[in-house]
């Protein structure tokens, strides 16, 4: 468990995306930030991120946009969107916001704690889903193993049943091969 | 015998004397008894029978007996002779015959009456004579009345009563004049005429001119009985014979004349005819009174008529027009209560408007009022925050990290866009409000270069801009306006050039605006020298079409041009506004991708009273998208196909530039169990590449900045290890070189854009089983 979850910041003003790193500082959490959809979308061509903090109004690729790739795309539609918006007083955006998947929407200004307990929230449940398919891969290789150690007490079971002549040292072998491996 | 009966005779036989006594006396008796008898006779037939002419025929006597029979003759002949010459006479009158007269000769009493007879013959035939004159009048008169009767031409009339009384009076030439008052003056114009020959010429007479208007005039008949000249003739083809007797006559009907008849004749006219004309004349007036009055009493009526056809006509024009009227008169009526709705609705929309304009108005001061004051409460605070914020900057404590530094830095930044934006709404609202004055001062040209490169070269330095400040020679040395104004806009126009230029070069030029130039401001017309501040840049540029709405408050070129570079878009508005204050205008002309050009031209002596209001805000506003719900995204379902499991775990790298494009494919090949590498350029790419040998197949865009997609496949070819490594080109143009182009690269295959996800599916699942296939064998 050594990955660290990342969060992607997406706003087109530096300043912003500034002040989001700041209020993300402490969080088991590593910032990566972007100006524009575009970028988004090649960063999450390359990455995995715990949760997406979008800004919604940017020039040419809009957050609206760039969520609508998101969700369309399926290694990418389940990491959680949190739409940023400076444009109070327009239910109409945070529908549209919601329309096109955020778990959220916040309009600027917001309190930095809301914004980073729900952050913090989102990178727990990726941590946990990590652990959780590290340990599924866990449960599932101690699984093979033990069904390989199983076949092989079978089928050294099955030689010791005949008489060969060296069933026995097959069989011993065999075991010791499902044991430790090739040596 | 002796008693008187003879037919006694001697019968008594006697001879010789006694018989001759005897027959002598018998002879005697015999003689005496026929003489008796013829005597008798004679006198019973004429005294008594009547029976004239008789005459006692007694032979053989003689003497006195002979005397006797002779004088009783004479007596019966004598009677005879006078009866019948009276008879013969009384006879002719009863026949009629007036002419005889009894010229017997007779005495006594006879003679007595044969007088008496020959008296009252006379008697009679002279009444007998009036009464035929008489009869003649009457009879004429009621004939030509007759004739005159139901006559309606008097033309008609007047040819008939000379042809028909011209005659009957034994005259030749006769002359009809018919009054006419049809001209004014009433004359006497000639309409008929018998035997009369009018040379040529309307024979016309005035009142008292000749006899005719004489005649007229005193309504008298007039008698010539004698041709006064030789003028006037009685013509036939063979003779010219002057007549002997002329009348001339008036027609007189109740007091009014009505014509004049002529007639002349060449013996001289009788009483009866002079009677018969005096009597005719009467019956004549009396036609032609009738006929002129029924003639008039028609013409009335015809006029009546017509007249009352007409007034029919025109009544019942009236009556339609009157009908149209009506409609018109109605419909007007509703067009008047429309007009007179609508002038209640239009006065009280004006009402309303009035009321709304006093609204808009208060709000308007209200609007800019609370502008300027919370502009002034926004100030407040924020100098305290910038204040604080630049101390964090200087770290005077050196107890902050290098990122807390950074984070005061982007507080204090953010914190002067802020009071820059604020002051900008106040300058506007002050502007709007009419608070902004003016202060004109005498500003030096030096001064405002030394303020633009102080303000502006570290900022163009920073950007790697070209900056200079160019000011003419020929300009004086100074101007007068106010300095503040001025600074305030050059610095806006100096700044938006800054922000909107990556590269090249932003100039001031201060020059004499040229003498010929046209300006739609009084201020600039009036001037006596105008003075144009140019700044150039080598920045975007704006596109015509957005050329006129840069200066509307909250406006700038493109709504993504607000982002991309920031700012409110109140810098050029207050700016235009700014420029109005000191008498001026700012154009601009642009060239899009070029670079703009905006020049501001002032007066260089600013009046006071130049100064002009500015105009009112303009309404129009940059809204933003309204509804723009869009459908939540549709998930494609992940097609469970043969080729799906054949691609399952083959790593794929896209080289392409379109992140949406490269990024909907990533999530369509990621749905076949795919990897996906991403490059969004060749050379990263071509490392990625070198990074990956896992990679089964290349998706390569053709068009790609910097390197393009054939540069690209032919480094990778160049590496041996990728010698058979599958590339599909992605191009969006579909030009029939682009394959060849695309393999000659060393492309394996080629695709057009917009990718069909099915084709390219199957396309890159047969180009990577072909793969495995060689790498099984």
């Amino acid at each position: 468990m050594t990955q660290t979850a990342k969060a992607l910041l997406v706003d087109d003003r530096r300043e912003n995306l500034m002040a989001l790193e700041a209020i993300l500082q402490g969080l088991p959490v590593q910032s990566v930030a972007v100006e524009s959809g575009e970028a988004a979308l090649k960063q999450l061509l390359v990455d995995d991120f715990a949760v997406i903090l979008l800004d919604a109004q940017m020039p040419d690729m809009d957050g609206f946009e760039t969520a609508s790739h998101i969700k369309r795309r399926e290694r990418t539609r389940h990491v959680p969107i949190i739409f940023l918006t400076a444009a109070d007083k327009d239910a109409q955006l945070a529908l549209r916001g919601y329309a096109v998947g955020a778990v959220d929407y916040l309009t600027k200004p917001f309190d930095p704690w809301v914004l980073r307990a729900k952050v913090s929230v989102f990178v727990e449940l990726w941590v946990k889903t990590r652990q959780l398919a590290a340990q599924s891969d866990v449960v599932r290789e101690r699984e093979a193993q033990w069904r390989g150690l199983t076949d092989a007490v079978d089928e050294a079971t099955a030689l010791l049943r005949t008489d060969a002549p060296d069933a026995r040292d097959r069989a011993v072998e065999l075991l010791e091969q499902a044991r430790w491996g090739n040596l | 015998m002796a008693k008187g009966d003879l037919s006694q005779k001697i019968t008594v036989d006697a001879q010789g004397e006694i018989l001759e006594l005897k027959s002598t006396v018998n002879t005697m008796v015999d003689q005496l008894s026929s003489f008796a008898d013829e005597v008798t006779r004679v006198a019973r037939e004429v005294g008594t029978e009547g029976k004239l002419g008789g005459q006692a025929q007694v032979k053989g006597v003689s003497g006195t007996w002979r005397d006797l029979t002779e004088n009783v003759n004479q007596l019966a002949s004598t009677l005879t002779t006078q009866l019948r010459a009276i008879a013969q006479v009384s006879t002719s009158v009863t026949r009629g015959d007036l002419t005889q007269r009894i010229a017997v000769d007779a005495q006594g009493e006879v003679a007595e009456l044969k007088d008496n007879i020959n008296q009252m013959i006379v008697t009679l035939r002279e009444t007998t004579k009036t009464n035929a004159e008489q009869g003649w009048l009457d009879s004429n008169l009621a004939r030509i009345g007759g004739l005159l009767q139901g006559q309606r031409d008097l033309g008609e009339v007047c040819r008939m009563i000379m042809m028909e009384v011209t005659p009957l009076v034994d005259a030749q030439i006769g002359a009809f004049f018919l009054t006419d008052t049809s001209d004014g003056s009433m004359r006497l114009r000639l309409t008929a005429s018998y035997g009369y020959v009018a040379r040529g010429h309307e024979v016309t007479f005035g009142p008292g001119e000749g006899l005719v208007g004489q005649a007229a005039l005193s309504r008298r008949t007039i008698r010539v009985s004698a041709s006064p000249d030789g003028r006037l003739t009685v013509r036939s083809g063979l003779a010219a014979t002057p007549p002997a007797d002329l009348v001339v006559l008036p027609i007189v009907f109740e007091g009014e004349l009505l014509g004049v008849i002529e007639f002349a004749g060449v013996a001289a006219f009788s009483t009866l005819h002079l009677t018969f004309l005096d009597r005719l004349v009467l019956t004549i007036g009396v036609a032609v009174n009738t006929i002129q009055a029924n003639r008039r009493t028609e013409e009335l009526l015809a006029q009546s008529q017509r007249l009352a056809h007409e007034l029919q006509e025109q009544s019942a024009e009236l009556q339609r027009t009157n009908a149209e009227l009506e409609d018109k008169a109605q419909l007007l009526s509703e067009q008047k209560a429309n007009i007179e709705t609508q002038n209640r609705e239009i006065e009280l929309a004006r009402l309303g408007l009035e009321d709304k304009a006093q609204q808009l108005t208060r709000a308007s001061a209200y609007k800019s009022e609370f502008l300027a004051n919370m502009s002034h409460e926004l100030r407040t605070p924020l100098n305290s925050l910038l204040l604080l914020a630049r101390l964090l900057v200087e770290n005077s404590e050196q107890n902050l990290t290098p990122k807390q530094i950074e984070f005061a830095r982007t507080i204090h930044g953010s914190g002067s866009d802020l009071l820059r934006l604020i002051d900008d709404i106040l300058d506007l609202s002050k502007i709007e409000a009419g608070r902004m004055d003016v202060e004109p001062t005498e500003v030096q040209f030096t001064d405002i270069r030394c303020f633009v490169e102080q303000a502006f070269a570290p900022q163009a330095e920073e950007k790697g801009l070209g900056f200079e400040v160019q000011v003419a020679e020929e300009l004086p040395p100074s101007l007068v306006t106010d300095a503040q104004r001025l600074q305030q806009i050059l610095r806006n126009l100096l700044s938006n050039a800054m922000k909107f230029t990556d590269a090249g070069a932003v100039t001031l030029r201060i020059a004499p605006a040229p003498e010929n130039a046209v300006y739609d401001v009084p201020a600039l017309t009036n001037a006596r020298q105008v003075i144009a501040f140019t700044v150039v840049d080598t920045g975007i540029g704006i596109s015509d079409d957005k050329l006129s709405l840069i200066f509307e408050a909250f406006q700038q070129a493109d709504g993504t041009t607000s982002r991309r570079y920031g700012g409110t878009g109140l810098g050029l508005s207050i700016s235009r506004d700014l420029a109005r204050l000191l008498g001026g205008s700012i154009t601009v002309s642009s060239t899009s991708g070029e670079g703009s050009t905006f020049t501001l031209h002032v007066p260089d002596v600013l009046a006071p009273d130049a100064v002009v209001a500015p105009a009112p805000p303009s309404p129009a506003r940059a809204g933003l998208p309204s509804s723009l719900l869009m459908p939540p995204p549709a998930l494609p379902e992940r097609p469970e196909t043969p080729v799906t499991r054949r691609l399952e775990g083959v790593t794929v790298l896209i080289i392409d530039d379109d992140v949406r494009n490269v990024f909907a494919l990533t999530s369509a090949l990621e749905l076949h169990g795919m990897t996906v590498l991403y490059s969004d350029n060749g050379a990263d790419g071509v490392r990625l590449l070198a990074e990956h040998p896992e990679v089964d197949i290349v998706l390569m865009d053709a068009m790609m900045p910097d390197q393009d997609g054939y540069e690209t496949t032919r480094q990778i070819r160049r590496n041996h290890r990728f010698a058979d490594l599958p590339i599909v080109f992605l191009t969006a143009k579909a030009m029939p070189g682009d394959r060849e182009s695309a393999l000659a690269a060393g492309g394996s295959d080629y695709i057009t854009k917009p990718v069909d996800l099915d084709e390219l599916i199957e396309l890159m699942a047969s180009w990577v089983s072909g793969t495995r296939g060689e790498e099984i064998s």
